[in-house]
């Protein structure tokens, strides 16, 4: 039998568009696609892996012990003392190399981590632990497209805090009360300047999270403060600050989320998302293209696509360079 | 907020479906479910599973007002969980697009919706679970093997059960699960990886079983002691370590859960939604009724025929045995509810379907009480708009003995482009291949992939094992050995390699030098690199020094393997082959193992030898690249998976029978359905270690494994089949004679009733009259 007699009476339908709706992290996918594309879409997406992780120690470091430190405050309902910060940085650092994560010069960093952490409990320990309500605080939210695929945004808050600054007594453009809530993020570094791009990519991750979680309870938080714990590095500035952390202009920053700067950040978030969804429907060979803004030569260093990549200008000497 | 009135809920369901609630009167029952209960729903193939799940999870948060967080909705894979994520989302809107405003104050993201895998990791980490804090997980089984390859601290201490000492137990360990072994290869030595493979496999088994090292090491058989020596070694390397593997992660969720930090945690129980609950294992139920609190809010969902992950430690009488499962543990006993309402398929090929799972003896042992399906299951009935008087079942098969394949592989080819030209199909991707090994050297698959490039029809098949032998791939890789192994003339074999490593190896470092010709860039790199190490060993060399140390390069970085394949793709034809998709993947594939492989060795970072040392780089890194790494390339490499999607649009595609699980197409074509399935380690394995579970969870009624065998071959070609929605393409060879074995291998003969058995099917003539084309 022919195929034309065999399937004259086939039926015809058409071939149904999958519908699929995306996670999207502020860090993980926009920001890190803000600040180059390529990377973004090679490693983010593809699914090449790079195993370098030598950046991660410092801030990793910082965060786990912080969160062990909490955790120990809320069973006790006291401060660490000196010899348990020391024990829990030294058992955070066994856990992060066994974890595969590589680093350089370990002791000193660890010494270097003792000493923030002690000085940071010194100088705002009891109002801060006392104040906190969640840590790895987890937001997520299914999102409108509008007029883009829809998608899901989620985000990691440090530190859900309640009036923190409240208690701390610092000095705001606007009042604290006992009842605020305050998303709190660590950063482990220093303050970087206030015009520099990586300060922008941290207030609009803050303002983000602020309307992820009016998204979630319906109300804003009162502020997001960014804590440099960085900054306590610092022995002079220290010194002189007599035990008053207001006295360190440069540990704390503050976000007081306003409509405009969060409708500006959450359209540029969904315009990021229409630009990512829109790359993966490009043909596979101009998918991912180095950006055509510039990209900062840190990252490119880090980048393990730089021997190859249009955009950075010493990729033929790297690359030709032997090992 | 008030609740949703279920009558609310149904009627913003209606008015989200253009007018017509979109529930069948079985899918409808689970609506009205008194969920004190256990939920036990087996839904067939096409039944609307995941659509009746999804509207279900929405339904128990607006009417049962039950809070988001307090669910849990586990799947099989990945790509499932994103499916139900999207679904799950896009339900939600429509209700709201409905008018249902009291969906307003529900979130649906904050249901903990994902596999089992998944949440075990995510809520260790969010409970700060001090065993598993910042672990590294062995997140797949090449990372496995080269775990127990690892012989720490030094190679004087591997695992019992690698212990070149203990061979001889090894071998009676293998012979005593692998009875077949003994019977098939009498003497015969397996190679280094298979009892690498082998004992990985045994030590996942008895951790997804919930045995315990105890009762094997208090056992009387000192193979199953052997067994729990090697075991409690795992674990404690594991522990040392600081790593965990995809069964003991569940093993660790379990403690917790046991934990007083874990009952608190559970508080009174959460909701709990299973899908494809058919292929749970026992600790993975244990996991579920915990997670409960015992109060039996569970809903699992399921179909036994569909059954397909034995050979991973799953037990289909999961949900066969369900309601004895759940009154063992205090709950009231569940009513199974079924879902039978087909509207995937040709009512040609649901008949099919049910003639081929239920009539035949297999699966319906007659004068026994033993359940090997669900009891009481109905057969699924078509309720589809695929409808037309065409052939929608057809056979690639003739009346020779013996197989054919180029004969029916061009056929096929030749339907497949009729269908494509004549806009019968819009696109490739509506054709699927299914067989049970999509290896392209096995299955005969290699006669249709010839004849699908013959008739320039572009196909897919991401699982060939065969990836390792691209050209590109081995190009790549001989590039990174000609650095790492200067000293080593091809044609000299070193000490330590194993042979057939080294002559993989030799053939990659051909290409690669045959490459070097036409590519100088790339060839001036490897000369120089290469000088380089030779300058810095002599250099260090001269230092004495007693132990390795680092190789860097000029920067001052540590070389690692991962480092090498960053660079050498900057160089063509490298570069430009990362733009080609199919070439890319396979690149993709090489990156992703060796960066496994360096979580485990030491991050793959390269050291110079000692003074003395017949290698210019450190032996242990050769001897870990040659005989550890090359050794589980060769074993066979897929092309890594995309978790977002399944089928690759614009190609035919070709899958395992088992990836095609959830899935389905227009066209079907199942290959091989005469497979003839042997007992493996799966049921050897699985018999030896029924009695060692735990007693609520020991299956009392086991089967023999020749009887197993033939129940998972049933299971395997019931998926296959019912993926069709138009067109099912089954091939398969007739009988020599008829016997009872022939007749349970035969694909014709599987699908008469038990009373006419004995008229089995031995010609195209006789197929014909049961309703099958010819193709």
């Amino acid at each position: 039998m022919s195929f034309e007699r065999m399937f004259r009476d086939w039926p015809l339908t058409h071939l149904r568009e999958v519908k699929m709706i995306r996670s999207y992290s502020v860090t993980t996918d926009i920001l890190s696609y803000k600040r180059c594309r390529r990377q973004y879409g090679f490693f983010n997406v593809r699914g090449y892996r790079s195993s370098s992780a030598t950046q991660r120690y410092f801030g990793t470091m910082v965060h786990d012990v912080l969160d062990q430190l909490y955790r120990m405050y809320k069973k006790t309902k006291r401060l660490p003392d000196g010899r348990e910060v020391v024990d829990c940085v030294e058992k955070a650092h066994v856990r992060l190399i066994q974890s595969g994560v590589r680093a350089v010069y370990t002791v000193q960093q660890k010494e270097q981590i003792v000493t923030l952490i002690r000085r940071f409990l010194e100088l705002a320990g009891q109002p801060f632990f006392a104040n906190i309500r969640e840590t790895e605080y987890t937001l997520e939210r299914s999102m409108d497209g509008d007029g883009a695929p829809d998608f899901v945004l989620e985000g990691i808050v440090d530190v859900l805090a309640g009036a923190v600054s409240h208690a701390l007594g610092l000095e705001m453009s606007r009042s604290t009360t006992g009842n605020d809530v305050e998303i709190w993020d660590y950063k482990s570094g220093e303050m970087p300047a206030a015009d520099s791009q990586l300060m922008a990519d941290y207030q609009y991750q803050m303002n983000v999270y602020a309307e992820l979680y009016y998204q979630q309870t319906g109300i804003y938080p009162a502020r997001c403060v960014l804590m440099f714990i960085g900054e306590l590095n610092n022995d002079r500035l220290y010194n002189r600050c007599r035990a008053d952390i207001r006295e360190l202009r440069h540990i704390l920053h503050v976000i007081h989320p306003s409509d405009e700067q969060i409708g500006r950040a959450m359209t540029d978030f969904r315009q990021t998302v229409a630009c990512i969804e829109g790359e993966k429907q490009l043909p596979y060979a101009t998918q991912w293209q180095a950006p055509n803004h510039d990209v900062d030569r840190d990252t490119c260093i880090a980048c393990e696509l730089r021997y190859h990549c249009p955009k950075f200008s010493d990729r033929d000497r790297h690359r030709r360079e032997p090992l | 907020m008030k609740p949703v009135t279920l009558e609310r809920f149904f009627a913003a369901m209606q008015t989200a479906h253009n007018g017509i609630l979109p529930l069948d009167p079985q899918q409808k029952l689970a609506f009205h479910h008194d969920y004190r209960t256990p939920l036990w729903m087996i839904a067939g193939p096409g039944t609307g599973k995941t659509h009746t799940i999804t509207w279900l999870v929405l339904k128990r948060m607006l009417v049962d007002r039950i809070d988001p967080s307090r669910i849990i909705f586990t799947t099989f894979t990945n790509k499932a969980a994103n499916e139900l994520q999207t679904r799950l989302i896009d339900h939600y809107q429509k209700l709201l697009q409905a008018g249902l405003v009291e969906a307003m104050s529900i979130d649906p993201t904050k249901i903990r919706l994902g596999t089992l895998h998944s949440i075990c990791t995510n809520v260790l980490r969010e409970q700060r679970y001090e065993p598993t804090m910042r672990i590294n997980l062995l997140d797949d089984e090449n990372k496995q093997k080269f775990f127990l390859q690892k012989t720490y601290p030094d190679w004087r201490h591997p695992n019992p059960l690698l212990k070149k000492e203990n061979a001889g137990r090894l071998k009676l360990l293998l012979e005593f699960f692998q009875f077949w072994w003994d019977g098939k290869k009498q003497g015969f030595d397996p190679p280094s990886s298979r009892k690498v493979e082998f004992v990985a496999k045994l030590f996942s088994r008895a951790i997804e079983n919930h045995v315990g090292i105890e009762p094997l090491r208090r056992s009387t058989n000192v193979n199953l002691q052997f067994l729990g020596e090697g075991l409690q070694d795992y674990h404690n390397k594991l522990a040392h370590f600081h790593f965990t593997d995809q069964s003991m992660i569940q093993k660790h969720f379990l403690d917790f859960l046991n934990s007083e930090d874990g009952r608190e945690w559970i508080g009174s129980g959460f909701t709990m939604f299973v899908d494809e609950y058919q292929d749970t294992n026992p600790i993975q139920s244990e996991i579920y009724f915990a997670l409960t609190g015992r109060r039996g809010d569970l809903s699992v969902v399921g179909d036994d025929d569909q059954s397909l992950y034995r050979f991973r430690g799953a037990t289909v009488e999961s949900l066969i045995l369900f309601d004895q499962i759940c009154m063992a543990k205090g709950l009231s006993r569940p009513q199974p509810l079924y879902l039978f309402e087909n509207r995937r398929s040709h009512p040609a090929i649901v008949d099919w379907i049910n003639r081929f799972i239920s009539t035949h003896p297999t699966m319906h042992p007659i004068g026994s009480s033993m359940r090997v399906r669900a009891p009481g299951k109905p057969n699924i009935v078509s309720r589809s708009n695929i409808r037309g008087q065409y052939p929608a079942l057809l056979a690639l098969t003739n009346d020779s003995i013996g197989t054919r394949d180029d004969h029916d592989a061009l056929k096929a080819a030749n339907l497949i482009q009729y269908l494509k030209t004549n806009h019968l199909i819009e696109d490739y991707s509506q054709v699927a291949i299914l067989s049970f090994s999509t290896a392209e050297d096995s299955a005969g698959l290699a006669a249709y992939t010839s004849a699908f490039r013959a008739a320039g029809i572009p196909y897919f098949n991401p699982r060939s094992k065969q990836t390792q032998e691209h050209p590109v791939f081995r190009q790549l890789l001989g590039a990174i050995s000609l650095i790492l192994q200067p000293e080593h003339e091809h044609h000299v074999q070193p000490e330590f390699a194993i042979r057939k490593n080294w002559n993989y190896l030799v053939e990659c470092r051909q290409m690669c030098r045959t490459l070097c010709a036409t590519h100088r860039e790339l060839a001036a790199y490897i000369e120089t690199s290469v000088e380089e190490i030779r300058q810095k060993s002599t250099i260090f060399r001269a230092k004495n020094s007693r132990y390795p140390e680092y190789l860097t390069n000029s920067r001052g970085r540590r070389v690692s393997f991962s480092h090498l394949w960053f660079k050498l793709i900057g160089f063509e034809p490298f570069l430009s082959q990362l733009s080609d998709m199919h070439v890319a993947e396979k690149l993709k594939a090489l990156n992703n193992l060796i960066v496994g492989f360096e979580a485990i060795y030491d991050q793959g970072e390269l050291k110079l030898a000692t003074a003395g040392s017949p290698t210019l780089v450190d032996g242990n890194n050769v001897i870990e690249f040659c005989n550890i790494f090359i050794d589980a390339l060769i074993g066979g490499v897929n092309e890594p998976e995309d978790d977002e999607s399944a089928v690759r649009k614009g190609y035919v595609n070709i899958m395992t029978i088992h990836q095609s699980k959830g899935l389905e197409f227009d066209v079907v074509f199942v290959l091989k359905s005469n497979r003839t399935a042997f007992a493996s380690d799966t049921h050897g394995i699985e018999r030896i270690i029924n009695p060692l579970r735990p007693p609520h969870l020991r299956n009392p009624h086991m089967r023999s494994d020749e009887e197993r065998v033939a129940e998972d071959n049933f299971r395997l070609y019931f998926v296959a089949y019912s993926r069709a929605k138009k067109l099912l393409c089954i091939n398969g060879v007739f009988p020599l004679a008829i016997d009872d074995y022939k007749l349970r291998m035969n694909p014709w003969g599987r699908v008469l009733p038990h009373t006419e058995r004995r008229a089995m099917i031995g010609n195209v003539q006789e197929l014909r009259k049961i309703g099958v084309t010819i193709l």
